[in-house]
C-alpha cells in the first residue's frame, strides 16, 4: 500500500469533514446540536454545480454553494430560534428537504435523475504550494490539492481564534454555556444563535462545494453520504474544542481513506465490513467519550 | 397523460380537484369532515366547549370545502383559556395556567374522546397542509398541481386494487411508526428502527428457508417471533449504550442503521446466506408454506396488515393500561422525576428499546413473508424514516400512527405512478414528506401564536432590571 497516496487521500477526504466539523462546533458552542449539517452540505453541493454551470464559473459556484448553505442555515435558525421548533425534528426535516429538493430540482431543471454532470463545467484547479511542492515526499502529500483543502486548513485556526479571541466569539460561547446568564449580561441570545447557524451553514456549503466541484464536477443524489453525522460525532468526541475536533475529523477521514484502499486491494475482509468501519468508529467514539464522562462522575 | 384513468367520485377526492358524480354531495361531505374534525379539535382544547364547537363547525366547514384547513390557525388564539384565579390567558392546550399555575379541570370523557379525534384531525390536517405547500412548489416549477394530485390519489385510492396497494404500502409503516412512537414516548429519539427492520427481515428469511419441514402456520409464527427478537436485540444495542453510558442515541442509531444494512448485505452477498448463481444479492426463497397468501388479485396485499392492526391495539394497551406504559410516559416527561419516584429508568429504557426494535423487526418480517418471499439486500425504501415521520406527525399516539401510515401509504403507493403518468418527478413525495416533518417541527397547530405570546411574557422580568 502506498503510504504517500494514503496520506494525500486522507487530507482530501478529511476536507469536507473539517469544514462541517467546524460548522458543527460553532452550533455546539452556541448550545444547539445541529443535525441539519448533512442537509446544508447537500444543498451546497447541488448549488455549487448548478450555479457554477449556469454562470459559467466554478469559483462563482463555490461562492453560490456557501451562500445557499448560509440560506439553509438561516432557514434552520428561523425554525429553531424564531418559531421555536424542536431542534432534532427540524434538523431531520431540513435533511429530508435537501435530499428530496435536490433530486426534484435536478429533474425539473435538467431532466436528469441520479447524477448531474453538466457539460463544460470545470473542476477547481489544483494548487501547487510554492516551496513545499518541491520537497520530495511531503510535497506529494501536502501539495497539489484543490484550493478548498487549504481553505479548510485555514478555517480551523480561524474558528479557534474567532471563538476564543474575539468578543463575538466569547459571546457565542457564553450563550452556549448559560443562555440565561448571557441574556442578563446584555448579549442577544437570538443574534448569536442566528450568527452561529448561518456561519455554520456557509461552511457546510463550502464542504458541499468541495464534494461536487473539488474532484469531479458532478452532483450525485445523497452524495454527502452522512458526512454531516460523522463530523457531528467528531465534535462530540472532541467536546467541541477546535484543535481536537480537527484531529478527530482527520482520524475519521483516515479511516475512510483506508477503507477505500483496502477495498481496492484483495483482502480477506469482506467489502461490507470495510464500509461499516467509519460508522462503527463513530459509535465507538461516542461510547468512549460517554464512558469517560461517566467514569469521571464515578458511575 | 394517460387516457385510461377513471375519475374518482367527488367524495373521495376533494371537490375542487374535480371528479365524477354529484358535485354538491362532494362539497357537503368535505364540509362535514372539516367541520367535525375542527370542532373536535377546538372542543378538546376549550373550556367554553359550545363556543368552540360553533367556531369549529363554521371555520372547519369552510376549510373543508376549500381544502384550506389553516383558517383556524388564525382564529384559535381567540379561544385561549382565561385562568379563573389570576385572569391570565394561556394556550388552549395548557394543563395549567401559565402565570399562577392553577390547574384547569376538564370533564374527563370529552377529553378522552376529543383527544382521540384530535390526533386524527391533526394528522389529516398536517398532511393536507403539506400537500398544499407541495402544490405551490409544483405550480412554481410549472407543473399542474391539481392534475398531479388527481393522478396521485386515483392511483392511491381509485380502484379496489389501488386501495389494496395503498394498504400494502401502509403495512410496514404502521409497524415502524409504532416502534418509533413508543421510543419517542419515553423520550428516546430512536432513529434506528430501520436497522431493526433489516435485522428482523434477515431473521425471518433465515427461519423461512431453514426450517422447511415445519408446518405452515407454525413456521410463519416462528418467523415473526424470531424476527421480533432479532429486531429487538438490535434495538437493545443503542438502548444499552444509552441506559448504561448515556451515549446520545440520535447519532448512534443513525450510524447503527448503516451497520445493519451493510451487515445484512454481507450475509446474502458473500456471507453464509450467499446463494451461488443468483444474479442479485438475495437469499434463498422461503419455504412454500411460509409464504403469506396474497389476498387481493393483482396486489401483494397480505395478512401482515392485520398483524399491524393488532399491534396498534397492543401498543395502545401497553401505553395506556400497563405499568411499563406509565413508566414510559413518566420518563418521557421528566426523567429526573421518574428516577426519584422509584422508576428504574435504565431498565425501562431497555424494555422500550426492545419493543421498539421488535416492532421494526416485525415490519421487516412482513416484507419478507408477504411481499418478497426472500431477503434482498437494501430492500427497504426508507420504511424506518417514513415511520419516524409518521410518529412525529401522530405525536406518538398509536391511533394517529395508524391514520398517518394509511395516508402515507397512499402517498407512497400513488406517488410511484405520478412519474409514469405526469412529468412530475417522484421526488415530490420526498419534498412533501420533508414539509410534513417541518410543519410538525414548528408545531403548526393552534397554540403556536399563544405559545409565542407566553414566551414574550416570560422574558419581560429578565429585561426589566437591565433597563
Amino acid at each position: 500500500m502506498d503510504l504517500v497516496n494514503l496520506a494525500a487521500a486522507t487530507l482530501r477526504i478529511s476536507t469536507p469533514l473539517l469544514m462541517v466539523g467546524m460548522a458543527g462546533l460553532l452550533s455546539y458552542q452556541v448550545g444547539l446540536i445541529n443535525i441539519a449539517l448533512e442537509g446544508m452540505m447537500l444543498g451546497g453541493a447541488f448549488a455549487g454545480v448548478v450555479i457554477g454551470y449556469e454562470l459559467g464559473s466554478t469559483w462563482l459556484g463555490v461562492l453560490g454553494a456557501a451562500l445557499i448553505g448560509a440560506v439553509l442555515g438561516a432557514l434552520f435558525a428561523l425554525a429553531v430560534i424564531t418559531l421555536r421548533a424542536n431542534l432534532i425534528v427540524s434538523g431531520l426535516a431540513l435533511n429530508f428537504l435537501a435530499v428530496g429538493g435536490t433530486a426534484y430540482l435536478m429533474d425539473i431543471l435538467y431532466d436528469q435523475s441520479g447524477t448531474l454532470a453538466p457539460q463544460g463545467l470545470q473542476k477547481l484547479p489544483t494548487v501547487q504550494l510554492p516551496l513545499i511542492h518541491d520537497i520530495p515526499t511531503v510535497g506529494r502529500i501536502l501539495s497539489g490539492h484543490s484550493p478548498l483543502v487549504y481553505v479548510s486548513w485555514v478555517l480551523v485556526p480561524l474558528t479557534a481564534i474567532f471563538l476564543y479571541r474575539t468578543v463575538v466569539g466569547g459571546h457565542i460561547r457564553a450563550v452556549g454555556e448559560h443562555a440565561e446568564a448571557a441574556r442578563t449580561a446584555g448579549i442577544s441570545v437570538r443574534r448569536m444563535q442566528y450568527l452561529a447557524l448561518i456561519l455554520g451553514g456557509a461552511m457546510c456549503g463550502l464542504a458541499g462545494a468541495h464534494l461536487s466541484l473539488g474532484d469531479l464536477p458532478l452532483f450525485r443524489e445523497r452524495m454527502t453520504n452522512d458526512r454531516g453525522f460523522i463530523a457531528l460525532a467528531a465534535v462530540y468526541f472532541a467536546a467541541a474544542r477546535p484543535g481536537w475536533t480537527a484531529l478527530a475529523c482527520l482520524l475519521f477521514g483516515f479511516f475512510e481513506a483506508l477503507q477505500f484502499r483496502l477495498q481496492l486491494q484483495k483482502t480477506s475482509i469482506p467489502n461490507e465490513f470495510l464500509q461499516m468501519l467509519p460508522y462503527l468508529m463513530v459509535v465507538l467514539a461516542l461510547v468512549v467519550i460517554s464512558a469517560r464522562k461517566e467514569w469521571r462522575k464515578g458511575w | 397523460m394517460s387516457g385510461q384513468r377513471t375519475p374518482l367520485p367527488y367524495w373521495v377526492i376533494a371537490p375542487f380537484l374535480g371528479g365524477s358524480g354529484n358535485l354538491w354531495w362532494g362539497v357537503l361531505a368535505w364540509a362535514v369532515l372539516g367541520a367535525v374534525l375542527t370542532a373536535a379539535l377546538v372542543v378538546s382544547r376549550e373550556r367554553r366547549w359550545w363556543a368552540g364547537a360553533l367556531t369549529g363547525l363554521l371555520t372547519g366547514g369552510i376549510g373543508g370545502v376549500l381544502l384550506l384547513a389553516p383558517l383556524w390557525f388564525v382564529l384559535m388564539p381567540l379561544l385561549d383559556r382565561r385562568c379563573r384565579r389570576c385572569g391570565a390567558l394561556s394556550s388552549a392546550t395548557a394543563a395549567a395556567c401559565g402565570r399562577c399555575g392553577a390547574e384547569f379541570t376538564e370533564r374527563a370523557w370529552t377529553e378522552t374522546l376529543s383527544a382521540l379525534i384530535n390526533n386524527v384531525a391533526r394528522v389529516v390536517l398536517t398532511i393536507e397542509l403539506a400537500l398544499i405547500a407541495g402544490g405551490i412548489v409544483l405550480e412554481l416549477s410549472g407543473k399542474d398541481a391539481l392534475d398531479t394530485y388527481r393522478v396521485l390519489f386515483e392511483w392511491g385510492l381509485g380502484t379496489p386494487r389501488a386501495r389494496a396497494n395503498s394498504l400494502l404500502a401502509a403495512t410496514p409503516l404502521i409497524l415502524t411508526g409504532l416502534g418509533t412512537a413508543i421510543a419517542f414516548r419515553a423520550g428516546i429519539f430512536n432513529v434506528g428502527v430501520e436497522g431493526s427492520l433489516y435485522m428482523g427481515a434477515l431473521a425471518a428469511a433465515w427461519v423461512g428457508f431453514t426450517f422447511t419441514d415445519v408446518p405452515g402456520l407454525l413456521l410463519i409464527a416462528l418467523a415473526f417471533v424470531v424476527a421480533a427478537v432479532a429486531g429487538g436485540l438490535w434495538g437493545l444495542v443503542p438502548g444499552y449504550l444509552k441506559a448504561r453510558l448515556r451515549v446520545d442515541e440520535v447519532v448512534t442509531t443513525i450510524m447503527l442503521n448503516y451497520v445493519a444494512i451493510e451487515f445484512t448485505s454481507y450475509m446474502v452477498q458473500s456471507g453464509p446466506f450467499f446463494v451461488p448463481g443468483m444474479a442479485n444479492a438475495m437469499s434463498k426463497t422461503i419455504a412454500k408454506q411460509a409464504q403469506l397468501p396474497r389476498l387481493i388479485k393483482g396486489s401483494q396485499f397480505n395478512a401482515t396488515f392485520f398483524l399491524a392492526l393488532a399491534c396498534v391495539i397492543i401498543v395502545l394497551l401497553i401505553m395506556t393500561r400497563t405499568r411499563l406504559g406509565y413508566e414510559t410516559r413518566l420518563i418521557g416527561d421528566n426523567p429526573l422525576f421518574a428516577r426519584w419516584s422509584g422508576v428504574l429508568v435504565g431498565a425501562t429504557i431497555l424494555q422500550v428499546m426492545f419493543l421498539s426494535g421488535a416492532l421494526g423487526g416485525l415490519a421487516g418480517a412482513g416484507q419478507v413473508l408477504g411481499v418478497h418471499y426472500n431477503f434482498t439486500a437494501r430492500f427497504s425504501r426508507g420504511f424506518g424514516f417514513d415511520g419516524l415521520t409518521i410518529a412525529l406527525l401522530a405525536r406518538n399516539s398509536p391511533v394517529g400512527v395508524l391514520i398517518g401510515a394509511l395516508l402515507f401509504g397512499t402517498l407512497r403507493s400513488g406517488g410511484t405512478t405520478i412519474e409514469l403518468f405526469t412529468d412530475v418527478p417522484i421526488d415530490l413525495v420526498d419534498v412533501v414528506q420533508a414539509l410534513i416533518i417541518f410543519f410538525v417541527a414548528v408545531d403548526l397547530n393552534l397554540d403556536f401564536l399563544a405559545r409565542r405570546r407566553r414566551t414574550v411574557e416570560s422574558r419581560e422580568p429578565v429585561a426589566t432590571p437591565a433597563a
